[in-house]
């Protein structure tokens, strides 16, 4: 018999039903103003969803065409964590997989913050820095 | 309410968070006897720095004996969160080895079946930073 559902659960279905629909904009509207956006790679966080927005409006000029898969999603009243599959396929066609668990803060059904981990964080910021196999 | 504080509306997956938490703190008392009850025959443990996993219950008890001397993890778990096939627990470790210290944080990621751990994959925000230390064990 399935178990009910954590209701941060039910939000991040939602968010990835819109994102889907309406493409990644429309996951602008469940973060906070003033989220904090870790990313791989990145010492500083971006902080508040404009600045991740224009990160975003950024990213597919940059690395082309990036879809995700999400594997799971599991939540208590503290955390989300989204078990997601990623593929970038490069404008010239080369594609690059990755997993990561991305981990989240939600208040009052926004999120606050965001964290992503991987089993292998070197290689994927040597594929988003350009820089060769070590 | 929690999803993990056993409350009125009980899940399926309470018993692979217990489970997790009793091979959690298993390895901090390095129970072999305990954590080898907590592992499946043909489990999969993937290990952040190797290629493939090791395989079976076995390898990995050996695995464990080998390393375990080599250093001392103190985790503190920060969550742990599941549905009913995976189990996600929050750490933030600290190992010294050889005189030396690291803290981390990672994520660990399980199957449980039948109360027992049929896989696991370990995932953090910088995979080269633990690579580094604990390179040659």
């Amino acid at each position: 018999m399935g178990n009910p559902e954590h209701p941060n659960v039910t939000l991040f279905k939602e968010a990835e039903a819109a994102m889907q629909s309406q493409g990644p904009e429309a996951w602008v509207e469940y973060l906070a103003d003033d989220v904090v956006w870790h990313e791989i790679g990145a010492d500083e966080p971006i902080r508040g969803k404009l600045a991740l927005a224009e990160r975003w409006a950024g990213l597919g000029a940059a690395f082309g065409d990036l879809t995700t898969d999400t594997h799971a999603v599991m939540a208590d009243d503290e955390h989300v964590v989204q078990l997601v599959n990623v593929t970038v396929t490069k404008p010239d066609g080369e594609t690059f997989k990755y997993r990561t668990a991305e981990i989240y803060h939600v208040k009052d059904g926004k999120v606050t913050e965001r964290w992503a981990f991987s089993d292998d964080t070197d290689r994927i910021n040597r594929f988003f820095t350009g820089a060769p196999p070590a | 309410m929690s999803m993990n504080d056993g409350g009125p509306s009980k899940r399926s997956s309470d018993a692979a968070v217990a489970v997790i938490r009793q091979l959690s703190e298993a390895f901090n008392a390095r129970d072999e006897a305990t954590i080898s009850s907590l592992l499946a025959d043909n489990i999969e443990w993937h290990e952040i720095g190797r290629a493939e996993p090791i395989r079976g219950k076995a390898a990995l008890a050996e695995r464990f004996s080998g390393a375990l001397p080599k250093w001392q993890i103190t985790p503190e778990v920060h969550d742990i969160v599941a549905n009913d096939d995976h189990v996600v627990m929050l750490v933030t470790a600290t190992a010294t080895m050889d005189g030396r210290s690291f803290t981390y944080r990672v994520a660990e990621i399980y199957h449980v079946r039948d109360g027992k751990v049929t896989a696991r994959w370990a995932f953090s925000d910088d995979t080269a930073a633990i690579n580094e230390f604990f390179a040659g064990t």
